[in-house]
């Protein structure tokens, strides 16, 4: 598989910022569409009972490309807008979204490439911790029972990890076509 | 390693997420159960939500005509316009009756609770993450509504409000192992309280747990509120037995009750709030 690495920019230069600023308004559109999306049940469908999250995914693709605290910080807002509708546990949501991202970022500016394969690596992680973590604090230390585990938050898990490729493709495409100089 | 923690980006992390937790400590003690991000974000969301779910409604709806000339065409060889015409008025003549059903069952309600006022609000969302179907309405601080205000459709009791924010509520359903309500069987007059485990919930079924032996609830008898507690309203009607089940302790047994409300396929609601 051909793989591409990006490598990070670093804006020194004013004439830089308007490619920035556009890039930057571009992924908070597309966390909103896609919170919108998401919140109101439209996109993605329901499939055999299971919904995806696809902010969680887009998130992480995010902060794979974007620089550390403005990429952290978007992705919070994406954090924020899948807390909406949750009854219970606000902040649930911008909490994990925060200290995922900012990890993801981290990996990707000392440790690791910044390609396909790292970000099913990542997502899948993101994802699998996303439903333990979600199943933990809402169900068992509620003492609601352990069925629902395997039978509805994993495979919603593997549903939103799908949404991985997809946008990553986004992402890089939007970074390729707003890119900034060295 | 002490320069990473030093670093500027390291400390931009700490200050939003101490931030983050502090508004999450501060939802829990709140009144209205939710953090302030979440409550700015969510206020000026809530109007794209609504025009999101307005717009796919009609489009969906410029397509439901086309399936129905394409089922009909497949039944019938030869049928003029005019029959074709007469139909669809006959389906909106069908909706429009629906909607007044509704409308006098919720007047119904109205009158035998003046205490309490009816708030029309959409449902404009749904959990993703949730299993058992709670959702966002239209309606919220502003317009006066408040944790624990029933939600009804028509005469029957679909969910309860849980968390409130300036113009937009989350309400859990009658089936969340969250929400527990006195209820009473109109047949038997024998009483209990709906207490969901997330097996029967995950039915979509609701639960009297901890019945008496001697109970002489039965399968079929419509079960509604007591009205003890004063949360809900007495006399809504939740849904009817469809099983009773021998609880692993042989003392007792459980009643499950199919909600007759579907949530997933209502889009409007009311919510009871005080006058």
């Amino acid at each position: 598989m051909e793989t591409m690495s990006y490598r990070r920019e670093i804006v020194t230069s004013e004439t830089n910022s308007r490619p920035l600023v556009v890039r930057r308004v571009w992924l908070v559109l597309i966390i909103i569409v896609t919170a919108v999306l998401q919140n109101t049940g439209v996109f993605p469908p329901e499939i055999f009972g299971f919904s995806a999250l696809p902010l969680l995914p887009l998130a992480i693709c995010i902060s794979m490309f974007e620089r550390e605290w403005a990429g952290t910080l978007i992705c919070v807002l994406a954090g924020v807008l899948c807390d909406i509708p949750l009854a219970t546990g606000d902040g649930f949501y911008a909490i994990f979204f925060l200290i995922i991202c900012f990890i993801t970022s981290l990996l990707i500016t000392s440790r690791m490439r910044n390609n396909l394969m790292t970000a099913f690596l990542i997502g899948f992680v993101a994802c699998l911790l996303q439903a333990v973590l979600y199943w933990l604090i809402f169900y068992i230390f509620k003492g609601y029972g352990q069925t629902l585990f395997f039978a509805y938050y994993l495979p919603c898990a593997i549903y939103t990890f799908l949404f991985m490729p997809i946008f990553y493709f986004i992402v890089r495409a939007i970074f390729a076509k707003y890119q900034t100089e060295n | 390693m002490r320069s990473f923690f030093t670093s500027r980006n390291f400390k931009i992390f700490i200050t939003v997420l101490v931030l983050l937790l502090i508004s999450c400590f501060v939802a829990i003690f709140a009144i209205s159960k939710s953090a302030a991000a979440t409550s700015v974000a969510g206020t000026a969301l809530s109007p794209i939500q609504r025009a999101a779910v307005f717009i796919t409604d009609k489009v969906g709806s410029v397509f439901a005509p086309f399936k129905s000339v394409e089922k009909l065409q497949s039944q019938i060889d030869e049928k003029d316009k005019q029959l074709e015409k007469y139909r669809e008025q006959l389906v909106d003549y069908e909706k429009m009756k629906k909607k007044i059903s509704l409308y006098e069952e919720t007047l119904n309600i109205s009158e035998e609770n003046p205490e309490y006022n009816l708030l029309g609000a959409a449902i404009t969302g749904r959990n993703p993450s949730d299993k058992f179907g709670s959702f966002t309405i239209s309606k919220g601080q502003l317009s006066g509504v408040k944790v624990n205000d029933p939600v009804v459709y028509g005469k029957y009791l679909v969910g309860v409000v849980k968390s409130v924010k300036p113009n937009y509520s989350v309400v859990l359903g009658v089936t969340d192992p969250q929400v527990k309500i006195s209820v009473y069987d109109i047949v038997s007059s024998d009483s209990g309280f709906i207490t969901n485990t997330v097996e029967v919930a995950s039915e979509g079924n609701s639960q009297i747990a901890n019945l008496d032996r001697k109970s002489k609830m039965a399968v079929g008898d419509i079960i509604c509120t007591t009205g003890i507690g004063e949360v809900y309203p007495r006399d809504l009607i939740i849904g009817e037995i469809s099983e009773i089940r021998d609880n692993e302790d042989v003392i007792s047994r459980s009643a499950i009750i199919k909600p007759y409300i579907d949530i997933s396929k209502i889009t409007n609601v009311f919510v009871m709030t005080d006058r």
